[in-house]
């Protein structure tokens, strides 16, 4: 029999409803919780550790999801033309910053239990939400190109032909979301996107040199060629890698719908540091194993993505290069599946229909439309013959690295916000570290633009 | 399965393991925070910037297909 719903009283803002009728959704995640209540009154190593392993999630996958195809093809670019040097250690400092953004949706998730196109909406406007959801949309769209054309290149190496490509990613993309249950979503989801740390053997037998990658976190050295314009843009290049706005919205909305709350923001902290960490690995490892075509001066400029597979065979041999390939295949399928669902969890936000990955399909059939929709006319585009996929490759990395200082400051509004957060605002250090990693992009997007604009300021 | 739960009182445990705002038909309505001028500056400044910033974008990879 269903509780009907009193009239929110409102404190300071904010309105707190009584008991309410259940929803499929609300018993899918009630089971999932009650998993989690059990462990936590009864504490023991093993059961900390239990915990540990159903709390994570939401941050592991939106750091290997941005670790997506177009991503592993910058540091793989990195690695052929800059070889072991400046980048490792820029690499882990890029993921330092993605780090302290992605905790901030942690809290903000965990505390008001709104995704973030939704907060925006409710702090800010209406129409700041649409803008926010339209952004994300449109670049998600973009992004989605660049992980089927990822996808196609690494099955490609096989001899699969894109439209196979393009269909079996989208059966895949199906099947997981026919679940209809966040929690087998989410594990399946892991499942592929801890595949990315192939690149780590891959690396091994690629037999990088000990000494040049001491030497190179220690000293940030070599940088060959010094400061130029390709340089700066594979750094806009490399921070597009790891810090990008779908993170915020699918990570926030992510921890909504796995149903965290204020007791999990720990492990959600856990979560989002081991994600980085095994991320930072995985771009490390990649950058190593291309630096081997720098070491062999060649020419990787207009490479795409199998090319490195086919190129890198006399360094790390056939089972090298069907395993690399493979990882361009995984990193777009796994950042397909995440972006296309940040899109739709956006969408129901903002058009507050049911946004869950535990509603059914007669419940929530836009958002799960939107999934499919994203994910298949972006799969679509690149099977379309003279599609400007060049031009929609080089775009979307740097579009990302410029996009996301309003995304940040959306962010750090929200994540101050007393009234919302109450006591798990910001502090001061965040503060510093959040408003830093905002200047520092912004002033690489002025930079950017400034070379776009007077190309001749800096050598080629 | 879930249908023969929600109708009747053995769903009742859910409620114990799910805060009130986790619940599909109650979450937190938050009210529209106050929006001062400097805030409103800054939210259109930043959205001019990203438009600038997407032009010249543009602008980059035309001209590096020129080249």
């Amino acid at each position: 029999m269903s509780v009907v719903i009193k009239q929110p009283k409102k404190i300071g803002g904010v309105s707190h409803p009584k008991r309410s009728a259940l929803k499929e959704e609300d018993l899918k995640r009630a089971r999932d919780r009650r998993r989690i209540h059990t462990l936590r009154s009864a504490k023991s190593r093993k059961n900390s550790l239990k915990l540990l392993w159903l709390l994570v999630g939401p941050g592991i996958l939106v750091m290997l999801g941005e670790n997506d195809g177009p991503s592993m093809i910058s540091y793989a670019t990195t690695g052929a033309t800059y070889g072991v040097g400046f980048f490792l250690p820029f690499i882990i400092l890029t993921f330092t910053m993605a780090f302290v953004i992605q905790e901030m949706t942690v809290r903000l998730g965990a505390r008001t239990k709104h995704g973030h196109a939704e907060l925006i909406s409710a702090r800010f406007g209406k129409s700041w939400g649409l803008f926010a959801m339209i952004d994300l949309i449109v670049g998600n769209l973009l992004t989605l190109v660049t992980e089927f054309i990822a996808i196609s290149a690494g099955l490609g190496f096989f001899g699969i032909p894109p439209i196979i490509s393009v269909l079996s990613t989208l059966l895949i993309i199906i099947a997981i979301t026919m679940s209809r249950r966040y929690w087998t979503w989410e594990r399946v989801t892991l499942g592929f996107a801890l595949c990315n740390l192939i690149f780590v053997p891959i690396a091994v037998m690629a037999h990088p040199e000990p000494s040049q990658i001491v030497s190179a976190f220690t000293t940030w050295n070599p940088l060959p060629g010094g400061i130029t314009a390709g340089f700066l843009l594979l750094v806009m290049s490399n921070i597009g890698a790891t810090v990008t706005p779908w993170m915020l919205f699918f990570q926030q909305s992510a921890t909504v719908d796995k149903g965290m709350t204020t007791e999990d923001i720990r492990h959600g902290r856990i979560d989002t540091a081991l994600g980085a960490l095994v991320a930072a690995i995985a771009a490390i490892a990649t950058v190593l194993i291309t630096s081997q075509l720098f070491t062999h001066h060649i020419d990787t400029s207009n490479f795409q993505g199998a090319d490195f597979a086919h190129s890198l065979m006399p360094f790390i041999g056939q089972t090298g290069a069907t395993l690399f390939a493979l990882g361009i295949f995984e990193s777009g399928l796994v950042a397909a599946i995440a972006i296309s669902s940040s899109s739709a969890y956006a969408f129901g936000e903002i058009t507050h229909r049911p946004h869950s990955l535990n509603n059914s399909f007669r419940e929530a059939w836009p958002f799960y439309a939107v999934i499919l929709l994203a994910a298949g006319i972006a799969g679509s585009l690149i099977l379309i013959p003279h599609a400007p996929l060049v031009f929609i490759v080089l775009i979307v990395n740097v579009i990302a690295t410029l996009s996301m200082p309003p995304a940040i400051i959306f962010l750090l509004l929200l994540v101050n916000d007393k009234e919302i957060m109450g006591a798990y605002v910001n502090k001061r250090l965040g503060n510093i570290f959040g408003i830093a990693i905002a200047l520092f992009l912004i002033i690489v997007g002025i930079t950017f633009g400034v070379i776009t604009v007077f190309p001749h300021l800096l050598k080629t | 399965m879930y249908e023969n739960e929600l109708n009747n009182d053995s769903s009742s445990w859910a409620y114990d393991v799910l805060e009130t705002d986790q619940l599909s038909s109650s979450k937190l309505q938050f009210k529209q925070r106050s929006m001062n001028r400097k805030l409103s500056i800054l939210l259109w400044g930043l959205r001019l910037y990203a438009i600038v910033m997407l032009l010249l974008v543009i602008v980059q990879v035309v001209n590096s297909f020129d080249q």
